[in-house]
């Protein structure tokens, strides 16, 4: 079914990549990363950076720049100073849409042009090994029981994916989720070992940040917040909905533009993003991060972004953090 | 017994002319990104990361762990030439450091950080060889609590920092931990003391405060010189270039306890070079019978934290590669291209690539070995600094210090935080207020607020967690006897001088 959605969303891209040539990029292209280096948002963008050099899909040269701080924000007021340049683009994540709700940002969401989705990483809740919780059952009994009694490590603030994953679980099992206990530990390597040390219940996280962990069988996955079960080490992983609890969370990473981009811009971008996730080296990576598969071009991107404000603000609202 | 033939198969991958060739091309780099401020080893690591797409991981992996102990080499020079610490953790450095140089020993105390650096980071790496997979749980069992009760104990050093006045001391510590609540607090999500400054959601940059407390203030105090016609006269060498033979003696008690604090601190994750190195600092003024010469060219606050920090790079190692968890930002970039790499660090990292573990391990001894014989002949050159004229040397520190500070974030704000702090500096400096309380409460305080609340979180709000296993026990009593001790030494002494030995 992806492959077919892939495939599609090619045919399109060929389609449109056909007026495409009325616009080229004439100076350097620019990737900016809303993180420090290190970590996954950094490490996408430069295997794009890589992807695009290697397979010439720029007659350019390009570049990453990281730009952190303000959960994004920094980078995003950067991306807006060059508006209606097709240049300059930004890795993005779901902060884009918190930080319009929460009122932490400067740019809202709609104020940035939508390039496409690269990938998806649907959230995990981790136990250590030997932990009760054996199934997602366990976890929602525990909670139902006392919504206090289990201490969850949410990295890396309130507000943020990991975060609205433990009040999505909850609040499927019919748990208020202004009454978790939810411990916000500085980065997920801080939280995966308490995890490991037993000062925590529960981790929720990426897939990739506790897959080491789960493939040495010291940590145990109980539930996937995902529509449908992920390949890889997680095969046999069951995911919430499956267990009987509608939670669904994934943290996408995309490629956005500034505000005021031309249809010719776009379409460009368009074109050389269908086939960067084409490529071999991308698909290796995607394997090598447990990161799934999930292009979306840039018409596809905005009815996602637009769904995901709609999801988030419920999810945010049940929390009380909208402003 | 096979583990002894992983470690001995390590030093033939290590030794191979190759990654020999690594091994410099890491050090070499890592010794200019240290002396550059603002550039830091995980910049520079992620700059790399392009270039090393078709090597052999191994090799690769030898040269970014080159660049990331090396940087620690380099961090102490411009911290002691120009009071403007190359790398975080070199900031207790610029204290004793630039006072030495004053003095015309800066020949002794650039020596004494390669040397320092040389024999700690070797102590880190064994430490590394032999406990690398004992310790992690070690590292496991800190939580929360533990860590707020490690943040305490090295909060009360402050007082052996205050100098002589201590409402003084309390000021610039009060200023520190005032500092250190700007910024989004990650247990409520909410913005402090942010005053709309997007910039300031993560906080005030410790670089920035320390390159401008240390560096700007002192280019402040130069200018004042120049204006007012009471200039110091030029930093001349003084002596020989090398360590007297006094110099080396005061020098290797701090190297060895500093090398072992290093390690220790390094293999917790959060924790860091920095703190390692003003716990270093502050233990030797401790131990030291020339306590009052601390922050006026004390070769022990030069050669301790030096060697701290170098140590805490092996330290910081052991979750990388047993837990797959970086500890800072240069070991998070490793972890990355580990995973570009297809090797998955953990627990089974050991089992699956000893050829890779060993390999990595083991060149960190050769480049160690390399380091110091790059740094000590530079030694010749960068004392040259000091000859140049002050009215090109000062214009040099700040574009230096700008560069520094704009490389972070890429951020003008931090160019303004850094004149803001430069001012505030030369104040303090008038009115004797001294800056280390500043800068430790700034470093511990945001860490120690957050590891508070985390442990009140999963305790339920029971301050049982802080006394509930032995290690928050021990660090509390440590904790109080260290704030304790000043009263009671000068009685013990008192009572030695009439009696025995006390």
């Amino acid at each position: 079914m992806r492959r077919i959605g892939t495939s599609l969303a090619l045919l399109c891209a060929a389609l449109l990549a056909a007026p495409a040539q009325a616009w080229q990029p004439e100076k350097p292209i620019e990737i900016v990363v809303p993180t420090t280096p290190g970590g996954g948002i950094d490490r996408s963008a430069r295997l794009l950076h890589k992807i695009i050099q290697e397979e010439k899909l720029a007659p350019v040269p390009v570049s990453v720049a990281n730009k952190p701080g303000a959960g994004g924000t920094v980078s995003l007021a950067y991306l807006n100073q060059n508006a209606g340049d097709g240049h300059v683009v930004a890795i993005n994540s779901p902060s884009l849409i918190a930080n319009d709700l929460n009122g932490r940002g400067t740019v809202r969401y709609r104020e940035v042009t939508p390039l496409a989705n690269l990938f998806s990483e649907y959230t995990v809740v981790a136990v250590r090994a030997d932990s009760p919780l054996k199934r997602g059952q366990d976890f929602i009994d525990r909670l139902r029981s006392d919504p206090q009694s289990l201490a969850v490590s949410t990295p890396t603030t309130l507000g943020s994916t990991n975060h609205l994953s433990f009040a999505l679980v909850a609040k499927a099992g019919g748990v208020d989720p202004r009454r978790l206990k939810a411990v916000v530990l500085g980065s997920g390597g801080d939280a995966v070992t308490a995890l490991l040390g037993g000062h925590i219940d529960a981790h929720t996280g990426t897939p990739s940040s506790v897959v080491r962990m789960v493939q040495a069988g010291q940590i145990r996955v109980i539930g996937i917040l995902a529509p449908k079960r992920i390949g890889g080490p997680y095969a046999d992983t069951p995911t919430w909905t499956e267990q009987g609890y509608r939670a669904v969370m994934d943290t996408w990473r995309g490629v956005i533009g500034p505000k005021g981009m031309t249809p010719a811009q776009i379409a460009w971008w368009d074109g050389v993003l269908a086939k960067a996730v084409t490529s071999a080296i991308w698909k290796q990576a995607l394997e090598q991060n447990t990161w799934e598969a999930n292009y979306l071009d840039s018409a596809q991107t905005r009815k996602l972004f637009d769904s995901e404000y709609a999801a988030y603000r419920t999810i945010l609202g049940d929390l009380g953090m909208i402003k | 017994m096979e583990t002894l033939t992983h470690i001995l198969n390590g030093f033939t991958v290590a030794m191979q002319p190759i990654n020999l060739w690594y091994t410099f091309l890491g050090v070499f780099m890592g010794t200019i990104i240290g002396v550059l401020p603002g550039i830091g080893p995980s910049a520079g690591i992620a700059l790399l990361i392009p270039i090393t797409y078709g090597m052999n991981p191994t090799s690769a992996l030898i040269m970014m762990a080159g660049i990331y102990y090396g940087a620690k080499y380099g961090g102490s020079t411009t911290a002691i030439l120009i009071r403007t610490p190359g790398e975080a953790s070199s900031v207790m450095t610029s204290i004793d450091g630039y006072e030495m140089a004053k003095r015309g020993r800066a020949g002794a105390a650039l020596a004494v950080s390669a040397i320092g650096s040389f024999i700690a980071g070797t102590i880190g790496v064994v430490g590394l060889t032999l406990f690398a997979v004992p310790l992690t749980s070690v590292a496991l069992k800190f939580g929360p609590a533990e860590y707020f009760t490690l943040m305490l104990f090295a909060m009360t050093a402050v007082s052996t920092l205050t100098g002589k006045s201590p409402a003084k001391g309390v000021i610039a510590t009060i200023l520190g931990l005032m500092i250190a609540t700007i910024g989004i607090d990650l247990q409520s999500g909410q913005a402090r003391y942010t005053m709309g400054i997007p910039e300031f959601q993560d906080g005030v940059g410790f670089v920035v405060v320390v390159v401008g407390l240390f560096a700007m203030a002192e280019v402040l105090r130069g200018l004042e010189g120049i204006f007012c016609g009471t200039s110091a006269e030029a930093m001349k060498i003084k002596g020989k270039l090398w360590l007297t033979r006094e110099e080396w003696r005061r020098s290797i008690g701090p190297i060895w306890r500093g090398g072992v604090i290093g390690f220790i601190v390094g293999v917790l994750p959060g924790a860091g070079g920095t703190i390692a190195s003003i716990m270093s600092y502050t233990t030797e003024k401790r131990l030291s019978k020339h306590s009052e010469e601390f922050g006026h060219g004390a070769i022990e606050g030069v050669a301790g934290p030096e060697s701290a920090n170098n140590s805490d790079t092996a330290g910081a190692l052991v979750p990388l590669l047993t837990l797959g968890i970086p500890g800072g930002g240069a070991t998070a970039v490793m972890l990355g291209a580990f995973i570009m790499y297809g090797v998955q660090p953990g627990p089974l990292l050991f089992q699956n690539r000893p050829d890779l573990v060993w390999g990595l391990i083991n060149s960190m001894y050769i480049g160690n070995v390399m380091l110091v014989i790059l740094n000590l002949p530079l030694i010749g050159l960068f004392v040259r600094l000091l000859y140049i004229p002050q009215g090109i040397l000062y214009p040099m520190i700040v574009a230096i210090s700008a560069i520094g500070a704009y490389a972070i974030n890429g951020s003008v704000v931090d160019l303004w935080l850094i004149l803001i702090f430069g001012v505030i500096g030369y104040i303090f400096d008038k009115v004797d207020i001294p800056v280390a309380p500043l800068v430790l409460s700034l470093v511990l305080g945001g860490m120690m607020e957050q590891s508070f609340r985390q442990a009140m979180t999963i305790s339920g709000g029971d301050l049982k967690i802080f006394y509930g296993s032995g290690i928050t026990v021990t660090l509390l009593v440590m904790s109080l006897i260290s704030v304790l001790l000043p009263f009671i030494i000068p009685r013990l002494r008192s009572m030695g001088s009439k009696g025995d030995e006390s």
